[in-house]
């Protein structure tokens, strides 16, 4: 039995290493067609707001998107970097296709796979022409000098090489959200706003040891490290059965409002602040809409 | 009754004298909810908070309604400023977070801070109060809130889903 056990342990041992050894650690990129699309700042704003960009990417004290929030996990503490058209600090020397291809592909401009705590999960299905909108946005910030804080990682267990496998194991890139042509209009923009850019299955699915979302149980609830702080469950059926009505959940996404009266704090209360509260009515409207499957 | 000696009796006196509080005791625990009752300054507190909470609800429900009524805003959001700033930080002696309190140390330790951000509050219920039609009010609730928000995010401990 222990020589059985042996044997398992070491083949996996060998398979892992051999992986993480001789995987490529930069995969060929599957770029994102741009040609032709014009971004337009002003619509990239407002695109930066629901994506609540800023509550990665810009430090206390920073200059907007100068970066430098620390982004503590299970794995290590990540920093959110400089995303500032700064050439030297900043993503001065990119284009339009490079942000792209990290938005939908999860691929950094050499090509190298980038660490998932950039929610591409979720940005992957993000629409061509709203990509060009957040860089054009981006690309008309005042650029900043500050250099990216390197992570603070095992370097080894998450190389880039072992990134590659995970995207291999647990990513599908550009890929679209399931088209429900039944629902409506506002049903259907709620979809997009937040399993797209709004990105909240980021923290309330489950994931799995791999860090990786559980997609059977989207937006199920989850623990969120490392303080262990229960994200609670936003699907359909969670929403209806904790007596959440329409009315309510408008109040709590736009003003952190909660039916009792008491106004949201935590990590939502960010969320709120940075992102939902700058939200049109229209926005706000779609997402209860799509979360209460109306 | 012959068959109990009035030692027996009085052991079993004595046994149900023991352990009936502690069934009671425990039994009025377990209904208690998660932990102690709140007693003196975070007893006063929470019923303070509770008060800001029902003053949110009554602006709310005018907000929501086809039935806008102004008035039921300027009186509740003047309630919140007179509960804000100084009266507000009364209830906020040094080191008053002792369960169920939901305060955090940082409140004592970064004060000046917490003091403008109840200022800040006062400040915003103002506004508020002398808004004038249902868009202008929306907007300066959303601000009220947000001031709410900010304070609770910093200074209270993290709330199970939310």
């Amino acid at each position: 039995m222990l020589k059985r056990l042996t044997l398992v342990t070491g083949t996996a041992a060998v398979l892992i290493f051999g992986a993480l050894t001789l995987a490529p650690s930069f995969t060929p990129q599957q770029d994102i067609d741009m040609t032709g699309l014009v971004g337009d700042p002003a619509r990239g704003g407002y695109l930066l707001k629901l994506a609540g960009c800023a509550d990665c990417h810009t430090g206390e004290g920073q200059m907007p998107f100068a970066g430098g929030v620390a982004l503590k996990t299970q794995f290590g503490i990540f920093y959110g970097p400089n995303i500032t058209p700064d050439k030297e600090a900043g993503l001065g020397n990119w284009s339009q296709a490079d942000f792209a291809n990290a938005m939908l592909n999860g691929k950094g401009r050499h090509g190298e796979s980038l660490y998932p705590v950039f929610p591409y999960t979720s940005y992957k299905s993000v629409d061509r022409q709203d990509v060009a909108d957040l860089w054009a946005a981006l690309m008309s910030l005042e650029p900043s000098a500050t250099p990216s804080k390197p992570h603070d990682i095992n370097a080894f267990l998450f190389s880039r090489r072992s990134l590659a496998i995970w995207q291999i194991l647990f990513f599908r890139p550009n890929e679209p959200l399931p088209a429900k042509p039944q629902k409506s209009d506002t049903w259907k923009r709620g979809q997009y706003i937040v399993n797209g850019p709004g990105h909240c299955g980021e923290c309330h699915t489950p994931r799995n040891g791999f860090g990786a979302r559980d997609e059977k149980r989207l937006l199920a609830g989850a623990t969120l490290p490392p303080k262990n702080e229960k994200v609670p469950a936003i699907s359909t059926a969670a929403l209806i059965e904790n007596g959440w009505t329409r009315e309510d959940l408008g109040w709590a996404l736009k003003f952190g409002l909660l039916p009792d009266g008491d106004v949201m704090g935590g990590s939502m209360g960010d969320v709120i602040e940075g992102s939902l509260s700058q939200l049109t009515d229209e926005d706000i409207d779609a997402i209860v809409t799509y979360l209460l499957n109306e | 009754m012959s068959g109990l000696s009035p030692r027996t009796v009085q052991r079993t006196l004595i046994a149900c004298a023991i352990t009936l509080p502690l069934i009671t005791g425990a039994s009025v625990w377990a209904h208690s909810g998660d932990g102690p009752e709140p007693t003196g300054i975070v007893k006063e507190r929470m019923e303070a908070m509770k008060g800001l909470k029902d003053a949110l609800i009554a602006i709310k429900t005018t907000l929501g309604s086809d039935d806008f009524d102004q008035q039921i805003v300027s009186e509740n959001a003047k309630k919140i400023s007179a509960a804000s700033g100084a009266p507000l930080l009364k209830f906020f002696p040094q080191g008053s977070n002792e369960a169920p309190s939901e305060a955090l140390d940082n409140i004592w330790t970064d004060w000046e801070n917490f003091k403008i951000k109840a200022e800040l509050l006062k400040t915003k219920a103002d506004a508020l109060a002398v808004a004038e039609g249902k868009e202008a009010s929306m907007a300066a609730f959303g601000e009220m809130a947000q001031s709410c928000g900010g304070c609770h995010k910093t200074y209270r401990l993290q709330k199970e889903n939310q």
